[in-house]
């Protein structure tokens, strides 16, 4: 078994390159072919690949910058605008369920360096299972891929569940307007796509102004990170015939964890376990909490990860369980709920704040479109402050709102009007770049208050 | 502001980031949105929606299937539509 390199935009010839590398019976190493180029080389060296397949177009590109002894061939990428998987990629394709590697992921890095996951057969081809088993899909069934193909939640819950089924399946460029996608899901009568908040919120916009008829969309499944309750609601209000489902998972994890279905209460969780998976939720000391109660999720699944391409083996496991790094509670329905990750977890003064709980309570005081909470270390002192997007508000009348909902530990001290949230390459929040952002403008404030002290 | 103006503000508003003033714009022309500065494919679906509200056009469905993206590229494309429509309107 050899780990050779993929890197392309979505295509029918990518699908096509990943099916032979594993007919071959070897490892494909997933690379997002917007990484900058010298990234994805140290990624390559660092996973032992000798061999890359490169779209064409993007070879042409980087073919100057190339070091080293990595074989590159190039493949051509069949469709430039949004086509049907053909029949015979669904031949070629075979269900493996071998324990031997099927995939590299890099995962987006939120917390630190993007880490390289391996992945078995065994792994993503139980978890599509398990996915076939919640999604309930039909031979008639089309799905449409709007997210990368080097992300495991779209190779595993989109790409491999549409060819375990025959099921149609769009391949399009992932760089394209909204209306391009909308339009899309019409033309080949579409009924299920899976997006992320962004994407979602975008669409709902472009749906709003131009009213599409998405006759034949019946279900959308929502998962990348959690979904706000604003955009919860309004994606419910706006696409009333169809069906939105929130999923949870994580790459380890092969990547699905839980999922809504119809029979979920009607409230914005992540929903149930699916097949082969359990929860537990655990505090600090690693006890089992009482359901409601918040703590760490962990996750026993047949799907789990063999391990990271850095070596740290299994870190992150402790006797079969997988801690998520999730907080997260089970309600009375048995639906589980995430609320923050504890990385995001702030300890000022010996108090623990979940940023989400604060950001929550400031989206629903008006005029704030997004924001994002963050401690922040101001000349040896550290202070919760916020950065936000919207309308500038009145500080001083969010604090008086906010001190109805929150303890007055876990109202923030600064509020940061921003253009724009800052993210990562795989549009996560980048919490580095808020703090950055939030610490200069105060230290610019501090300044400026200096100055005029000085002149007065 | 004319069309270079307005797109690199429209890009780097992402970063709120006072190092990249309108007297830079030659320096920035040839930074790559992917490369450079680290976008990825929904955060370039945000611009590209940003950019058709504010010049108040539609791009082609496959225009941004392109080999190089540069702000300078941006700008030759929304120039050309202008030119492709008979004439500039820069939203104003």
């Amino acid at each position: 078994m050899s780990r050779i390199a993929l890197i392309g935009e979505n295509s029918i010839g990518y699908v096509d390159t990943l099916i032979n590398i594993w007919n071959n019976g070897d490892c494909a190493v997933l690379l997002d072919w917007r990484i900058p180029f010298q990234i994805t080389l140290k990624m390559m060296y660092e996973a032992g690949v000798k061999t890359c397949f490169i779209e064409k177009d993007i070879f042409n590109k980087i073919k100057e910058s190339i070091t080293g002894s990595i074989e590159f061939i190039t493949y051509e990428k069949q469709n430039r605008t949004a086509k049907l998987l053909p029949n015979y990629i669904y031949d070629k394709f075979q269900s493996n369920y071998s324990r031997n590697e099927a995939v590299v992921i890099y995962s987006s890095g939120t917390t630190g360096k993007s880490k390289g996951i391996i992945l078995s057969h065994f792994a993503i081809n139980t978890n599509a299972d398990s996915i076939i088993n919640y999604m309930k899909p039909n031979t008639n069934d089309c799905i449409y891929i709007a997210k990368s193909l080097s992300h495991s939640s779209t190779f595993t819950g989109e790409l491999l569940v549409a060819l375990k089924m025959r099921m149609k399946l769009v391949i399009a460029p992932t760089i394209v307007p909204p209306r391009y996608t909308l339009n899309n899901i019409i033309k080949f009568g579409v009924t299920i796509i899976c997006l992320n908040p962004t994407l979602l919120s975008m669409y709902i916009d472009e749906y709003e102004r131009n009213k599409y008829c998405l006759s034949s969309l019946k279900t959308i499944y929502v998962s990348g990170s959690v979904l706000n309750d604003n955009i919860y609601n309004k994606a419910h209000a706006t696409f009333t015939n169809i069906s939105i489902y929130n999923v949870y998972g994580l790459s380890e994890a092969g990547p699905r964890v839980t999922a809504q279905r119809a029979s979920c209460s009607k409230s914005n969780s992540v929903g149930k376990p699916i097949n082969g998976v359990e929860i537990a939720i655990v505090d600090e000391n690693g006890n089992l909490v009482a359901t409601g109660e918040q703590g760490i999720v962990h996750v026993k699944t047949q799907s789990i990860f063999n391990g990271y391409i850095c070596g740290k083996v299994k870190q992150s496991l402790y006797k079969d369980w997988l801690n998520t790094g999730d907080i997260g509670f089970i309600d009375i329905n048995e639906e589980l709920h995430i609320i923050d990750r504890i990385d995001n977890m702030i300890i000022i003064n010996a108090h623990k704040i979940y940023p989400s709980t604060v950001e929550k309570q400031i989206l629903l005081c008006g005029e704030v479109s997004e924001c994002v909470v963050v401690d922040v270390c101001i000349h040896d002192k550290t202070f919760l402050s916020c950065l936000y997007t919207g309308a500038i508000i009145d500080e001083r009348a969010i604090k008086k709102q906010l001190s109805k909902y929150l303890l007055k530990y876990e109202i923030p001290k600064f509020f940061i009007h921003s253009n724009e949230i800052p993210r990562t390459l795989n549009g996560k929040i980048s919490i580095t770049d808020v703090r950055q952002i939030i610490e200069k403008r105060l230290n610019e404030q501090l300044n400026a208050n200096c100055r005029s002290r000085k002149k007065l | 502001m004319d069309v270079r103006e307005k797109i690199i503000a429209l890009v780097f508003d992402k970063y709120n980031l006072p190092d990249y003033q309108m007297g830079d714009i030659d320096e920035v022309a040839d930074i790559n949105i992917f490369e450079d500065l680290g976008f990825d494919s929904i955060q370039f679906v945000e611009l590209i929606v940003k950019i058709e509200n504010e010049f108040n056009i539609e791009f082609d469905d496959d225009v941004f299937i392109m080999e190089n993206f540069t702000i300078s590229n941006i700008v030759n494309i929304v120039n050309g539509m202008f030119v492709k429509n008979g004439g500039v309107d820069d939203g104003k």
